[in-house]
């Protein structure tokens, strides 16, 4: 810097001085947490971290119509406690084969016939009856039972996606490696699906039909919203983001059954997983959503997670090295580019490069 | 914050991946320094040893979405600086403002000499030259105490110390030289010059 200039000679006269200030600032302002306090803290940090689920601490929420969202579902999910009834929606997908790995998406209706969707975004809309459902141009009849629900199956492989209108007016943004099972008309005083791989629902308010997601063993309980769920069989964990109004999260199977269920408020993430509880973060959704719209977002996202929703996403096998698995990566990817296209530019932009083995595309550091 | 038998890198991996030896591990080495910071912020104890405990909770609850290499002692800072504010807001009682920009900030230190320990300040006289530099010391300004603190205390760098305080770097350099320059100048006039000479060692640093 331009001032050091003057005064060269006193300072290799003295150096030892120049630290004194140092030495000072390095001396004051060390104040310790007294030891007693210090392992109280401890423990208390120690119980925290091992209780599950984690319970997240409420604010006071201002607006009045949401206190009143969050009772009605509070009451019932209360009601669903005590009446412990297995739903009839989770019950039909356990007799329900898993999804296959590939192929065309098809819609299974209610008398077991399979509709075979053209092209790998679909989109299926069901009439305000249930009874039609539109795919593309094309209309299908369907009888509406009188005294029981009647499902149907919609299956998406990896490779595909899928936008579905359930006929409640709800809409479903069902991702690669998908299947969603629904009742064709709502005619109970609930309205309950079937999840098993990643979706993004925007719900079609209706209080008097609470709106429930099972999701593998996690139960998403929802009144007028948006959200994303994420329960991919080969994931470890269920991840829900709440985009807007309000979700209830309990697990329906396994062990944490008897937990309290926990809220979730726009822009939190839940992660459960049915050994490790659940954990709420802070997240900026549009990282978990933008797949519906063809984009990936990555902040921060380690490499593996992005090429996992590339593989899915267009039917491919990629690895990666362990090493350049868990580097981060930070941008957008546009889907609607080809998987060629797609993995040359995160070749480009990153210090990887990736080889074809047969059809397994593999990513190494460079 | 000391670690000894493992490095930042291991530890934090383990922590990561679960270990809660490593866990307390980091909790008991950087448990003082929080304190201790928090105490710059806010004369609330209970309160900064809740933000300890609501930082270390979250810290391992959410260990999966940590990035894999940090400077730890940063991320801590940074982290536990935020919910210090956010508390503050709550309880009223501490004196963290938002815009760090403004003309003052509520950052306290007493900085003094008694505890130097240093085997250059044996005599007398020299530590009252010592204390008299730190009476000059506490007349900066609460910014260019803090940027002291954080640089030489916390030792951080600037581009760590600029982000903690959101400011720029260029800013929170010039102001670490300005402090400097002002101990320098205060001290030609009301100490032994010799003594005030010394300081421009600092300069050189910046």
């Amino acid at each position: 810097m331009a001032i050091s200039n003057h005064g060269e000679d006193n300072l290799h006269e003295e150096p030892a001085h120049h630290e004194q200030m140092i030495a000072i600032v390095r001396a004051s302002g060390n104040e310790q947490l007294p030891a007693d306090q210090k392992e109280q803290l401890w423990q208390t940090i120690a119980a925290d971290i091992n209780r599950k689920p984690r319970v997240i601490r409420w604010q006071l929420l201002k607006a009045a119509a949401v206190i009143l969202v969050l009772i009605t579902a509070g009451v019932w999910s209360w009601q669903q406690l005590r009446s412990h009834k297995e739903s009839a929606v989770v019950a039909f997908a356990a007799g329900q084969q898993s999804i296959a790995a590939g192929g065309a998406s098809r819609v299974i209706l209610g008398n077991n016939k399979q509709l075979v969707l053209k092209g790998s975004r679909t989109a299926i809309t069901y009439g305000a009856g249930g009874n039609s459902l539109r795919v593309d141009s094309q209309t299908v009849q369907q009888a509406v039972a009188e005294n029981s629900l009647t499902f149907n199956t919609l299956l998406v492989p990896y490779g595909n996606t899928a936008f579905l209108q359930l006929s409640d007016g709800s809409k479903v943004w069902l991702n690669a490696g998908s299947r969603l099972i629904y009742p064709i008309a709502f005619t109970e005083g609930k309205r309950e699906v079937y999840l098993e791989g990643e979706a993004y629902f925007d719900i079609a308010a209706d209080p008097a039909k609470p709106f429930s997601v099972y999701a593998a063993d996690l139960k998403v309980a929802v009144l007028g919203t948006a959200f994303n769920v994420s329960a991919y069989k080969d994931d470890p964990f269920r991840q829900v983001v709440l985009a807007s109004g309000a979700v209830q999260l309990k697990p329906f199977r396994g062990k944490d059954t008897n937990t309290d269920p926990v809220t979730l408020k726009p822009g939190n993430k839940a992660v459960y997983a049915e050994n490790a509880g659940m954990a709420v973060v802070n997240v900026d959704i549009s990282e978990y959503i933008s797949w519906k719209e063809g984009i990936i977002v990555a902040a921060h996202m380690p490499l593996y997670e992005i090429l996992k929703k590339l593989s899915r996403y267009y039917n491919q096998p990629i690895e990666t090295d362990t090493k350049s698995g868990n580097e981060t990566f930070s941008g957008k990817l546009d889907l609607q580019k080809s998987v060629d296209d797609v993995l040359n530019i995160i070749a480009a932009t990153t210090s990887l490069n990736y080889q074809k083995q047969g059809k397994k595309i593999i990513f190494k550091t460079r | 914050m000391k670690l000894t038998g493992v490095t930042e890198e291991t530890l934090w991996k383990n922590i990561i991946a679960g270990d809660q030896q490593s866990f307390r591990l980091l909790y008991e080495a950087a448990a003082d320094m929080l304190y201790a910071y928090g105490l710059r912020y806010s004369s609330d104890k209970e309160m900064i040893r809740d933000c300890i405990h609501d930082l270390f909770t979250d810290l391992y609850i959410q260990r999966h979405n940590l990035a894999p290499t940090v400077n730890i002692r940063f991320y801590l800072l940074a982290s536990f600086r935020r919910r210090l504010h956010t508390a503050g807001k709550k309880s009223a009682r501490v004196l963290l403002q938002e815009d760090m920009s403004a003309a003052e900030t509520s950052f306290q230190v007493v900085f003094d000499a008694t505890d130097v320990q240093s085997l250059l300040i044996a005599g007398e006289e020299q530590r009252a030259l010592l204390q008299q530099l730190a009476a000059e010391m506490n007349k900066l300004p609460a910014r260019q105490k803090e940027i002291l603190y954080l640089k030489y205390n916390c030792e951080l760098d600037y581009d760590q110390i600029a982000g903690l305080m959101s400011i720029s770097v260029p800013t929170c350099r010039t102001l670490a030289y300005r402090a400097i320059r002002q101990l320098r100048q205060e001290f030609m006039v009301s100490a032994a010059p010799v003594f005030g000479c010394l300081l421009l060692s600092c300069l050189k640093n910046f």
